[in-house]
């Protein structure tokens, strides 16, 4: 028996038609759906920012006093942010040929600047036997949290993300960091910090898409107590929303390109810009 | 009392909307944010790469003389998030550019729209004080 052409071509579009109603009824969710499993000492991924407050923030906006010594390392801070959740947490705005901000110049943003910044708040989490590696998109860099059973050492060599020791308590991951330089600014606001300061982190996952994290900055050099964070809450993401590949953005402060947009395109900076300054 | 109340909310209201971290971009007093400005040309250059992305435009202006302007954009990485890419313009490209210009007539602008010929439209938020957007 031979079929012809267009009843075929029918046949199969009904049974095509009838296949996708069946599964488009049998993979009907019936009830509220299913929170995703997740393994509380688990971090690995890559973890984005969430909005409240996205970022240009400082930890809190509570920061405590400071000593004689933070105060006149604040004085000298010719920024470009200011906080409307905390007036006064900032200096006014600078003139922008006065800007000071070591970020300007394309040095590194440094912990725990570089998650409060506005366009580069994300980082992922690698595990290993003996350490956690948190990667940053903003410079391309990463901070090792050693997890080997080590203890904090004193006076480690000072770096911009400074030396962490992890450990598990229950369902939180506990970091303790020292060895900072005091180059760097703790947030974009200009807030000061010393070659003292120490970071005591708690990240918490709470659920498969989100983690938290509270961190208390103890620096006795420029403040005269332990300045509490705010509640950071972190988005779990399959990729970096910022990058067109899988990898993390190569996001680079490269100061060629620095020196060419301040150059060519800023109408203030293409006469007196920071950056250009520095060329002078 | 009911008048009270609603003003309150209102004020309330306000401070949400308003609080938050203010930024004084730089440059942001050489850019005239009471006007926007089309104009059609072509694209000269377009440069991915921090700190901010930017499109060189040749335009004429009322006289048939070519201008070259300079528009700046979000980063790259915020661009990816607003469906931008390394490759959606080149150099050759004909497109519209809808922007916030420089003070003093300095061919530099802000707060960008770009209109493709075929209908496409994308958008910068750089300059344009939207808070909970990607800017910087």
């Amino acid at each position: 028996m031979q079929h012809h052409p267009i009843r075929l071509v029918i046949g199969a579009v009904t049974l095509l038609m009838l296949s996708s109603v069946t599964f488009a009824q049998t993979s009907q969710p019936s009830g509220p759906p299913k929170a995703q499993a997740f393994d509380p000492h688990d971090l690995t991924g890559i973890w984005v920012r969430g909005k409240a407050p996205r970022g240009n923030a400082p930890l809190s906006g509570d920061r405590p006093p400071m000593t004689p010594w933070g105060q006149a390392k604040f004085s000298t801070v010719k920024g470009s942010f200011t906080y409307s959740r905390a007036p006064g947490i900032a200096p006014p705005i600078a003139p922008e040929k006065e800007w000071n901000d070591p970020m300007l110049q394309c040095e590194p943003a440094g912990y725990p600047r570089v998650m409060l910044q506005i366009f580069a708040p994300l980082m992922r989490f690698l595990q290993t036997s003996n350490e956690v590696v948190e990667f940053f998109e903003w410079g391309h860099t990463w901070r090792d949290i050693w997890t080997d059973g080590r203890q904090p050492i004193d006076n480690p060599e000072p770096t911009y993300y400074g030396y962490s020791v992890g450990r598990w308590d229950g369902e939180t991951f506990v970091v303790d960091s020292n060895g900072f330089t005091d180059r760097t600014w703790t947030d974009p606001l200009g807030s000061p910090h010393s070659d003292q300061m120490t970071l005591h982190e708690v990240f918490r996952r709470v659920d498969h898409d989100h983690l938290e994290l509270i961190v208390t900055l103890t620096d006795p050099k420029t403040y005269t107590k332990p300045w509490v964070s705010d509640k950071f809450l972190f988005d779990w993401a399959p990729k970096s929303p910022r990058s067109e590949n899988e990898e993390l953005r190569e996001d680079f402060c490269i100061y060629s390109d620095q020196t060419y947009f301040f150059k060519n395109v800023d109408p203030v900076g293409a006469s007196d810009a920071p950056v250009k300054n520095k060329d002078q | 009392m009911k008048g009270i109340l609603i003003t309150f909310f209102a004020l309330a209201a306000g401070l949400l909307i308003f609080s938050g971290p203010v930024v004084a971009h730089h440059g942001s007093q050489g850019y005239d944010f009471s006007k926007r400005i089309t104009l059609k040309g072509t694209v000269a250059r377009f440069v991915w790469a921090n700190p901010h992305c930017q499109i060189y435009l040749d335009a004429k202006n009322d006289k048939g003389n070519v201008v070259n302007w300079a528009v700046e954009l979000n980063n790259p990485g915020n661009l990816v998030r607003l469906g931008w890419t390394h490759a959606v313009l080149k150099g050759g490209d004909e497109v519209t550019l809808v922007f916030n210009p420089g003070r003093e007539g300095k061919p530099v602008g802000i707060c960008a729209d770009v209109l493709f010929s075929d209908g496409r439209k994308l958008h910068s938020t750089q300059g344009c004080g939207a808070p909970e957007e990607p800017e910087g």
